[in-house]
């Protein structure tokens, strides 16, 4: 058993792991930066180390102060939640090598799950369907072969991607030198690695991904799917469980394909598979794997009863896992929504600065997970998410009238924020008739919300 | 307070093993600043309030002494605080663009709240130093808010004489950045 954690985050997440800790009887230590001292997880925390200055590079993401200030504290585990160092190998290196249990799986796995081309490997030569594409393309002109080979258009990738950063969509064969030059000097600058491949685009799909816990005794499990088609510019804003607008047989085998995987990658701790759907020919293809707590996990346990970060929690502790395959239960429909500090009809401009009122929607099947409070100063420094709002219901439909209502209740002044947008996105018919794919944010709801709020407000 | 002597050692250790840069901590009574230099030794400097838990001098490559919280010069620190006269001056900037006319002189602002940079990555040289001639769409300094990365330009042709917030600071909306000697002005 875990004695005491070092919680690596801030924010919501930070909280999160912190209640966790709390519920396992596991002393929690937080790593902050200077301008997060007074955070709500500060206050929460059992113990606070400050980690360095508000500019992440020095104080999140710095290696030697986060391995450091576990070590100072006498943390016998490390929780990263998601973002900052939590898909760096080097940290995970760093925790073993000083006798710190990394809440995640081993370095190594971290290593292969996190390189998406050899990830694509791995599923191809497990008989995984991966989408058509390419492994690594040395330049330009074996882009434009692939491109060629798979149809216009296609997504240029980076190869340690993530949130976007490093991807393209090219329509048509003139663009595609530019683009790989722009995208791999974007992956270069947020990677250190400006390797890239190439997948052809597909226009109509779904993002459906799935929940796996793993532990050390070979135990791999999975808690369904999600399904989080709603996104603007690959970040994803709105995310639901399950995933029932895909048939139910396909379901199986994506379920089935991410469990495999994960196998094959000696997974450890909680993990997800991301796959695309091609709703029309009822395929799938797998995307990438996530090597750590997601944003959205709050979905799957609401539908399943099970705490993912709890688990995380044990399983580092060298427990088996609390529940088997046939032990999971599947009960109701939930969403999340994820509440920016943005300005969603000013192009999502960011907007940090005083919340002078905050009052989130409250209820038995109402959840929000924030560190926002009345008085909080929202730091110019780190993302823009706020607050999670997740509604759970017996039926899909349920989830959505609960949700509209929660999200009328939920008070935020101060800041800019995206709650509009998702008032008006629980409402859309194409929501309500589950029609959405990946494309549908920016293609359909975003101009006509834009034109629609303009008519209201000229 | 739970950093003992023992967990000081464990840190010092670490960091001689690690190729970290800076290890710098606060907890409790408790300050750890450690920087490796550029020539490859090693600053150390700890502050213990309640002065019982001094690891000892001379330990491995790092070299522990008791001194005063005040952080090395060897840090890439902010420097300076914005100045709020400069400031008041410019309340509400524009939003169409970043120049506010000030007589013969023109502002960039910041089109932000965020972190001001002056340079594209740390270590790199600045996109612009007083003295140095700008054209429109010249890119001035970074101004980075929640992640996004938002490059200031220059809208008119001159020469850049005075920079007005240190690298790092964080600065409001409007506020004013760097002074430019329009052409012919």
């Amino acid at each position: 058993v875990l004695k005491r954690v070092l919680v690596a985050n801030r924010g919501e997440i930070a909280l999160r792991v912190i209640r966790a800790c709390f519920d396992e009887g596991v002393r929690s230590v937080l790593t902050v930066s200077e301008a997060d001292r007074d955070s709500l997880p500060a206050r929460a925390a059992d113990e606070v180390v400050v980690v360095g200055p508000a500019a992440a590079a020095r104080s999140y993401l710095n290696v030697g102060s986060v391995i450091g200030a576990a070590l100072l504290t006498g943390c016998d585990g490390l929780h990263p939640g998601y973002g900052f160092l939590s898909e760096r190998p080097e940290l995970a290196e760093a925790c073993e090598r000083h006798g710190v249990r990394f809440i995640g799986p081993p370095a190594d796995t971290i290593r292969r799950g996190g390189d998406k081309i050899a990830a694509r490997e791995l599923a191809r030569s497990l008989g995984i369907p991966v989408g058509a594409g390419s492994g690594s393309v040395a330049d330009a002109q074996a882009a434009a072969a692939v491109a060629a080979e798979v149809g216009y258009p296609v997504l240029l990738k980076a190869a340690a991607g993530g949130g976007g950063r490093g991807m393209l969509r090219v329509d048509a064969p003139g663009e595609l030198a530019d683009a790989v030059g722009r995208a791999s000097a974007e992956a270069l600058a947020a990677f250190g690695d400006g390797r890239l491949y190439v997948e052809h685009y597909v226009a109509d799909a779904r993002h459906v991904e799935v929940q796996v816990l793993a532990d050390m005794q070979g135990n791999v499990v999975h808690l369904g799917d999600r399904d989080c088609s709603y996104q603007r510019r690959y970040q994803k804003l709105v995310e639901e469980a399950p995933a029932t607008a895909v048939p139910a047989g396909l379901r199986a085998r994506i379920a089935d394909a991410a469990v495999t995987l994960m196998r094959a990658l000696d997974y450890v701790g909680a993990g997800t598979v991301e796959f695309l759907v091609d709703s029309r020919a009822g395929t799938f293809s797998f995307l990438e794997v996530n090597t750590r707590v997601q944003v959205e996990h709050p979905v799957t346990e609401m539908v399943t009863g099970v705490d993912i970060v709890r688990e995380q929690l044990r399983i580092a502790a060298g427990e088996a896992l609390s529940v088997k395959q046939e032990d999971v239960r599947f009960d109701g429909h939930a969403i999340e929504f994820r509440v920016n500090a943005e300005a969603p009809l000013d192009g999502f401009a960011p907007s940090p600065g005083l919340i002078t009122t905050w009052v989130p929607p409250t209820g038995s099947s109402v959840r929000t997970d924030t560190h926002c409070y009345p008085g909080y100063r929202v730091p110019a420094h780190y993302d823009s998410l706020l607050a999670k709002l997740i509604c759970h219901a017996p039926a899909r439909d349920e989830a959505l009238a609960l949700a509209g209502r929660a999200l009328d209740a939920f008070h935020v002044e101060g800041v800019d924020t995206t709650l509009p947008l998702h008032r008006a996105l629980v409402r859309h018919p194409d929501v309500l008739a589950h029609r959405a794919n990946t494309r549908w944010v920016e293609q359909v709801f975003l101009p006509g919300w834009a034109r629609a709020s303009q008519e209201k407000h000229p | 307070v739970v950093a003992d002597r023992q967990s000081i050692e464990r840190v010092l250790a670490a960091f001689d093993q690690g190729d970290w840069d800076e290890i710098h901590l606060v907890t409790g009574d408790v300050e750890l600043h450690l920087v490796a230099t550029a020539d490859g030794t090693e600053f150390a400097n700890l502050l213990d309030k309640s002065a019982s838990a001094l690891p000892p001098s001379g330990g491995a490559a790092s070299t522990p002494t008791a001194a005063a919280a005040a952080t090395p010069a060897t840090g890439p620190a902010a420097t300076g605080t914005p100045t709020d006269a400069a400031a008041s001056t410019v309340p509400n900037a524009p939003a169409t663009g970043p120049v506010t006319d000030a007589g013969p002189l023109t502002e960039v602002v910041a089109p932000s709240p965020g972190i001001f940079w002056r340079s594209p990555r740390p270590g790199a040289p600045p996109f612009a130093e007083v003295g140095d001639r700008v054209e429109p769409g010249t890119t001035m300094c970074i101004v980075e808010v929640m992640k996004l990365m938002n490059h200031v330009t220059a809208q008119v042709p001159g020469t850049v004489v005075e920079v007005l917030a240190g690298n790092g600071e964080q600065v409001d909306r409007g506020q004013p950045l760097f002074r430019i000697r329009p052409e012919g002005a």
